[in-house]
């Protein structure tokens, strides 16, 4: 028995409907469990058809003290495309990939002492002022409506083609939004991967139809 | 298909990446250069240095040991150290160039600094051969091969 295709062309809709704004839930985590670390984060997108512009910020500080004490503090600032896999999701949620062009900039310190056979026990202090970073990140986001326009987004980052400015005194340790530079030694880490988790509001400007799937 | 996609989100979590704690016996890195002197014949042969002097620091303990080769400290808020062996009949100096880079070896370990860059800017030697350039003591644990 033969079946006939049941498709449904609708022109694309360019203009935007609706805005998402959203907190990094897993930056407050952080904060609230990690005493060394404090850390704010936000995204906000806007979609297009099947696109979505997206931009994600936020600030961050740290503050190890272990045999040294190292602080960092910075902003990074994130934006780019994602496309949107599942536009026919009656609920509007969401599996999209995604592309981010990633900066930062922070400035650290580093503090230690050192038992030094010649010259005793030196206190030593080093620092790097307006340090600028940038990286590319490719994304796979999953948006989950948990109650009507509050959604769940979890992001899978992979973050990737890091450039950092040449530092005034040392190698940072810790790059904000992408986070550590070193594996260990000189051994610099060139790629990473990261997690985020969001609790996003979602805006309606006005109702935009949801294109309907394919029949085969 | 709300149930799968929200498990799926926390599943997400799953990928979090743990990073290895690195062994801080390991930490190659040292506030010395190495030199080793040798003979011009071929031999190795202990010499015997009545002082060794560094220079805005003062003498070096166990400078007057015989010996076959020597640390060389290098301070690390500046870019050379000027050494100056004196024997009873005669001084020889040796200027070391440097760079110095701190870091964290690892998160878990002490703070370290790497040297590197190593040169020589004077020496007074019969001739020295730089071995390696940077103070690594896996991969170069001896810098300088100094003959008489």
């Amino acid at each position: 028995m033969s079946q006939t295709a049941d498709t449904v062309r609708i022109k694309p809709d360019w203009n935007p409907s609706r805005l998402h704004v959203g907190i990094d839930v897993s930056r407050l985590m952080g904060t609230a469990i990690k005493p060394h670390k404090s850390s704010l984060g936000g995204m906000i997108d806007l979609d297009f058809h099947r696109f979505l512009l997206a931009f994600e910020g936020g600030v961050e500080q740290i503050n190890r003290i272990k045999t040294y004490e190292y602080t960092n503090q910075g902003a990074f600032l994130k934006w780019g495309i994602d496309y949107n896999l599942i536009p026919s999701n009656e609920y509007r949620n969401m599996i999209s990939l995604g592309l981010r062009y990633a900066q930062s900039r922070f400035s650290d310190q580093l503090d230690f002492t050192q038992e030094n056979l010649w010259f005793g026990t030196q206190t030593l202090q080093f620092s790097n002022q307006n340090i600028s970073a940038h990286w590319t990140e490719i994304l796979l986001r999953l948006n989950v409506q948990v109650w009507k326009n509050v959604f769940l987004g979890s992001v899978l980052r992979i973050e990737i083609m890091k450039n950092i400015s040449a530092p005034d005194q040392f190698i940072p340790f810790d790059i904000p939004g992408w986070g550590r530079h070193w594996k260990s030694g000189t051994d610099e880490k060139t790629a990473n991967m990261g997690f985020s988790y969001y609790l996003i509001y979602h805006f309606s400007f006005r109702e935009k139809e949801i294109p309907l799937k394919k029949i085969k | 298909m709300r149930f799968w996609l929200f498990f799926l989100s926390f599943g997400f979590c799953l990928f979090e990446s743990c990073n290895e704690v690195e062994d801080c016996t390991l930490d190659p890195y040292g506030n010395y250069a190495v030199a080793t002197f040798d003979m011009l014949s071929g031999e190795s042969k202990i010499i015997a240095f009545d002082s060794i002097i560094l220079e805005g620091f003062g003498r070096l303990p166990g400078d007057r040991d015989t010996l076959i080769g020597m640390l060389l400290p290098l301070p690390v808020e500046n870019t050379e150290a000027v050494f100056n062996y004196y024997t009873d009949s005669s001084l020889y100096s040796l200027a070391i160039g440097y760079k110095s880079q701190p870091l964290i070896y690892d998160l878990y370990c002490e703070a370290t600094i790497r040297f590197y860059d190593l040169d020589t800017s004077y020496q007074s030697f019969d001739s020295l051969v730089i071995v390696g350039s940077e103070v690594h003591l896996d991969y170069v644990p001896i810098n300088f091969e100094i003959y008489l």
